[in-house]
């Protein structure tokens, strides 16, 4: 499946901060499944750029407070 | 696994019970191999038109349960079955040339007919257990 990409997030952490938002509640309001919640959160899956901006959205912050790229 | 997951990788799956009970006729298990064209043909169609229907409805089922929405894949797993189908197309394009390596040999027509289904078989298979795979890991 190639190399993983540096791409880290910080998906986990503005859920917490966001009163222990559930990865449910999260994947609800963005249109995919939970699973594919934790597998973002565990890097194994990087999201289409409409998902990275949903996810953003709806902690109301920008796309790069969410994700980054690591050097 | 999601909903949608459960639904796809169950019904291929369950697709295997009548091919297997195909090919235990065909090696002498169980009951009595085809024999004719018609034969095998009204059997193969058979147990394509079971898919589709039980697929109808266990899809109208969900749907009518938890919304459409869990029968339809979200992007990863959109993702993950296109790959998964992608292998699967492999695998048949190369049962496909060993098929080829095979015809000259002679065949009896029934084993040419048994032998592409098996090849279709494998592939389905593939699809499967690399869809599987992909689910548990990186996408």
């Amino acid at each position: 499946m190639g190399k993983k990409p540096p791409i880290t997030n910080r998906v986990r952490e503005l859920r917490e901060q966001h009163g222990q938002m559930s990865q449910a509640a999260l994947a609800n309001a963005i249109g995919v499944t939970r699973q594919t919640v934790i597998a973002i959160e565990q890097g194994r899956y990087s999201p289409s750029l409409e998902s990275a901006f949903r996810i953003s959205r709806v902690f109301g912050v920008g796309l790069e407070d969410v994700f980054g790229w690591d050097d | 696994m999601s909903t949608h997951m459960k639904f796809v990788i169950g019904l291929s799956s369950l697709m295997f019970l009548p091919i297997l009970w195909h090919f235990a006729t065909v090696f002498g298990y169980l009951g009595e191999p085809p024999q004719t064209r018609g034969d095998f043909f009204l059997r193969i169609g058979l147990i394509v038109a079971g898919f589709v229907v039980l697929s109808a409805i266990t899809a109208s089922i969900i749907a009518a349960r938890h919304g459409d929405d869990e029968v339809t894949p979200d992007e990863r797993e959109w993702l993950i079955e296109t790959r998964a189908e992608r292998n699967g197309g492999w695998a048949l394009m190369a049962g496909l040339v060993g098929l080829m390596w095979f015809a000259f040999a002679p065949m009896q027509p029934m084993d040419m007919a048994n032998a592409a289904l098996a090849i279709i078989a494998v592939g389905e298979a593939v699809k499967i257990i690399s869809g599987l795979i992909y689910l548990r890991g990186k996408t």
